[in-house]
């Protein structure tokens, strides 16, 4: 998809940069896929550019890599928006900004796996553009065509640390449409924040909300088999859909004249899970869904990457660890409906236990802006029945975890030199409820300090009604 | 004697003795070496005991002489608490647990019945839903559970429950009136607040007429009334200011109208959300009314509660205001024991810790009128009692022992039971 293009677009500046002009072929070819094919392209490409930075060095601190480890009195340097040293025993060079480390804790930036900031509002109906109810199957939907970049709440998970985050769109629909991956910083456009060379997300939801939207209305789904049977038949149309583009790929390059297959916009999206370009997010809370949902992909030929408010995942997290699917959780919500009814408060840390993909979410406003707690209480309920899972392990739930789900652990997730500079230095272990984010930085620019109420970044939403900053 | 007398004896005896010393192991508790945060006079005593007897508390001292025949509990030097109190939720008016998209049996709330001020909670309230054990584990042994207002700007009547295993779970019953003024409230009174100040005034002065004219209105001798007959009446006590009228406001200007009613028609009001309060701190100070707040609410993303701030709680503190803290506007009420998070969450940002736990315990008595009875760990008061392992506003810390009115609580829920049950996999025995 999308990021191969830009990935080829990049070899290509390369190449011609250095006169090197002796494209590989496999790439060519690829490349006329990507070009052909609807479902490849990138039509809303990211405008994001990392906001200035210096050089910067954090020392003294205690430091959780989200890697599983935990550094003591350790050293984190940053430059050019990547990390460029972390260790106990790193110099700091000259001419660096320095933050003294001491009595403060490191983190990577905080990922928040599911949210609806920017496209849903309790409060205000104009604002709700998160559940398009008019169709249980809105693959269609890219949920970054609602995304309103003057949301509060952005500005307010910054200052708890939240650096990137995926915006999803609601759980009313058996599919919900795309999601879009943001990088957490002010701008005037969805394109602005869209997080460079992440993959697209889908949403799918099963249990109750699809069936009761749908079902109240004299509709399909008014059941869980119904809502089975939605997902196997949009996906038995998407495999048709795909058949049909590869069909014309092949005629194109034997020199037929062929016109394209008609374009379906919710084919598109699905084809592109088939190829697995497009991750899934399964909103999907019962046990005996989650595996009737691992054995329908499996018939469908796509992968499920990540389910989501799954309430009973340690009823089966062997069976999470055996398919390789996360589980997205909250630390102790449970009860607000019947199929939330079973949740329990070591929900995370037996999931963890099983050896399987553990993530923390928050799905809320408030809850997102301390996420660092919502993983410090599923810790101690773990460890209150002998789980042993320490700090570096359980902040990998807000951190390295969803950024493989979300595919882009090869760029944030932890701190390792390379990656991009996405840090948070908290005033105490954020394992505390006294903890607070102090200074947040992002691809290595100084964008949220707890001290200065320049670097709060506020919504035009709130302008000239709240004082900068006062939400603390 | 008798052979048979003997005999008798013989079995009455022991049976007498084994009864007495049931008895007095149930009744008596020394909780010993215990941090205690007595929230009286005594202020925290560094290596504490507390004597218990039967549902009361008879002694907190660090020179206590612990009775042969108490059941003793050693603390051993980590913090106890009064047990903590959540001044406003839905508990135990719904099954599986406080309002949600319809589980069983959900009695906060009659759109349906006409029924205004009138709505009292207390036969909804189910002593045994599944949710009282869960967040009494957590600390938590009392709280408000009120009606949530649907059709009314009266949502009726709430009440004080413990969340003990004794079948009647109320503690004052008809504590409150629970009202809504704010956007919710012009929303309920047709579009507007001044609207809502209308039906409120109205709704006040027609009581007190109904109150003064009863026989009158026996015999259908007085002028319209804006209410029925049942909601008058439930409005009479506070109407007269009687009886507290909680009121449910977020913009800075709705304080402005909650303080001038209290002052036109002596009303007794506790404001319940609060977001904008610390705009109007001082004026609430001086006018004596109480915030019961959420302290980790700071999105306003309602044009009512734009300034929202986590420093509300330290703000009204330090102006003077009494506070007690809740989940009210939670989107999620089904874990009222968060509070105890809120509260920590205040403290991070500006609030003492002390204050944070008055908040928590004997703010709520005072602001409740609960004060004779619990709020703080002092003879005489019900032996709601915590033993922490930590500090008890910290995530990672835990009770581990609960007495509500001096009886212990187990160490068991209905979450406990399915984590049991699925702790071991694929070993799953049902």
């Amino acid at each position: 998809m999308y990021t191969h293009t830009t990935q080829i677009n990049t070899v290509s500046k390369l190449l011609s940069v250095t006169g090197l002009l002796l494209m590989p072929l496999s790439i060519q070819a690829q490349g006329d896929g990507q070009t052909l094919l609807p479902y490849k392209k990138n039509y809303y490409p990211s405008t994001y550019k990392a906001l200035t930075s210096e050089p910067v060095a954090i020392t003294n601190a205690t430091i959780l890599d989200g890697a599983g480890r935990q550094i003591d009195n350790g050293t984190l340097l940053m430059e050019g928006g990547k990390i460029t040293a972390i260790g106990a025993s790193t110099q700091v060079p000259e001419g660096v900004r320095v933050f003294d480390g001491t009595d403060k804790w490191v983190t990577p930036g905080i990922i928040d796996i599911h949210t609806h900031v920017g496209v849903s509002s309790r409060q205000h109906p104009s604002l709700s553009d998160g559940n398009e109810m008019t169709g249980p199957i809105q693959a269609r939907l890219w949920v970054e065509h609602s995304l309103w970049p003057q949301h509060p709440g952005f500005a307010r998970a910054l200052a708890g640390g939240v650096t990137t985050m995926q915006v999803l769109p609601g759980s009313g629909n058996l599919i919900g449409g795309r999601s879009i991956i943001i990088k957490n910083v002010p701008a005037r456009t969805m394109q602005g924040m869209k997080f460079p060379d992440a993959p697209y997300g889908l949403k799918m939801a099963c249990g109750e909300n699809p069936k009761r939207a749908y079902g109240g209305m004299g509709s399909a789904p008014a059941t869980r088999m119904a809502n089975v049977a939605g997902y196997r038949q949009a996906f038995i149309e998407a495999a048709e859909y795909k058949r049909s583009w590869e069909d014309y790929l092949i005629k194109i390059e034997d020199g037929e004249d062929v016109r394209p297959p008609t374009r379906d916009l919710g084919m598109d999206t699905l084809a592109a899970v088939l190829d697995d370009d497009i991750f899934v997010n399964n909103h999907c809370y019962r046990a005996d869904e989650l595996a009737v949902m691992m054995d329908l992909a499996k018939e469908m030929g796509f992968k499920i990457t990540a389910f989501h408010h799954t309430i009973e995942a340690y009823k089966v997290a062997d069976l999470l660890a055996e398919n390789d699917v996360c589980a997205v959780m909250w630390s102790d919500w449970w009860g607000y409906k019947l199929e939330a009814l079973d949740g329990v408060l070591e929900n995370i840390a037996l999931v963890e236990k099983a050896g399987a993909c553990a993530i923390a979410h928050s799905d809320s406003e408030a809850v997102m802006q301390r996420m660092n707690q919502e993983i410090a209480k599923a810790m101690a309920a773990g460890n209150r029945i002998g789980l042993n899972i320490s700090r570096a392990e359980a902040i990998r739930w807000i951190t390295s975890n969803p950024a493989r789900a979300m595919r882009i652990d090869d760029k944030v997730g932890s701190l390792e030199v390379d990656k991009q500079a996405d840090v948070v230095i908290w005033t105490t272990d954020p394992f505390s409820v006294y903890a607070l984010a102090e200074h947040v930085f992002i691809d290595g620019a100084h964008i949220y300090d707890r001290y200065d109420s320049s670097k709060q970044p506020q919504s035009d939403y709130e302008l000239g009604i709240v004082e900068r900053g006062d939400h603390q | 004697m008798s052979t048979f007398k003997k005999n008798l004896l013989l079995i009455l005896i022991p049976v007498a003795i084994i009864t007495l010393l049931i008895e007095a192991n149930a009744q008596n508790i020394a909780i010993t070496n215990g941090k205690v945060y007595t929230m009286g006079s005594a202020g925290t005593l560094e290596r504490a005991t507390i004597l218990i007897e039967g549902n009361t508390i008879t002694a907190v001292g660090e020179d206590l002489v612990v009775p042969e025949d108490a059941e003793v509990i050693d603390a051993d030097g980590q913090p106890v608490t009064p047990g903590l109190m959540n001044s406003y939720t839905q508990l135990a008016l719904a099954d599986g647990s406080a309002p949600g998209n319809g589980i069983g049996d959900q009695d906060y709330g009659a759109s349906e019945s006409g029924y205004g001020a009138a709505f009292d909670i207390r036969y909804g309230l189910n002593p045994r839903a599944i949710i009282i054990p869960i967040v009494r584990l957590h600390g938590i042994t009392r709280a408000i559970s009120a009606p949530l207002a649907t059709h009314d700007l009266f949502a009726g009547y709430g009440a004080i429950i413990h969340l003990g295993e004794e079948p009647d779970m109320i503690v004052t019953p008809r504590v409150a009136l629970f009202a809504d003024f704010g956007a919710r409230g012009a929303q309920i009174a047709g579009g507007a607040r001044d609207a809502a100040a209308l039906k409120i005034t109205e709704a006040i002065q027609d009581a007190l007429h109904f109150d003064r004219n009863r026989s009158r209105y026996e015999r259908g001798q007085t002028r319209d009334y804006s209410l029925n007959r049942m909601d008058l009446e439930a409005l009479v006590p506070a109407a007269k200011g009687d009886v507290i009228i909680s009121v449910a406001a977020n913009r800075a200007s709705d304080m402005r109208y909650l303080i001038e009613l209290k002052e036109q028609h002596g009303l007794n009001i506790v404001v319940r959300d609060g977001q904008e309060a610390w705009l109007m701190a001082s004026e609430l100070a001086d006018a004596q009314i109480p915030v019961v707040l959420n302290p980790g609410i700071n999105v306003g993303m309602e044009f009512s509660g734009f300034n929202a701030t986590y420093s509300n709680a330290a703000r009204l503190h330090a102006a003077g205001v009494l506070i007690a803290f809740s989940n009210v506007s939670n989107p999620h009420p089904s874990n009222p024991e968060i509070v105890r998070q809120l509260a920590g969450l205040a403290v991070a940002h500006g609030l003492s810790w002390e204050e944070a736990l008055r908040a928590l315990t004997i703010n709520p008595a005072k602001i409740w009128g609960l004060e004779e009875s619990y709020g703080s760990l002092e003879p005489g008061k019900d032996a709601d009692v915590v033993v922490w392992n930590g500090d008890p506003l910290e995530l990672m810390s835990y009770p581990q022992d609960v007495f509500i009115k001096g009886q212990r609580m187990p160490d068991d829920s209905r979450q406990i039971k399915l984590r049991d049950r699925y702790e071991n996999l694929p070993d799953v025995s049902f």
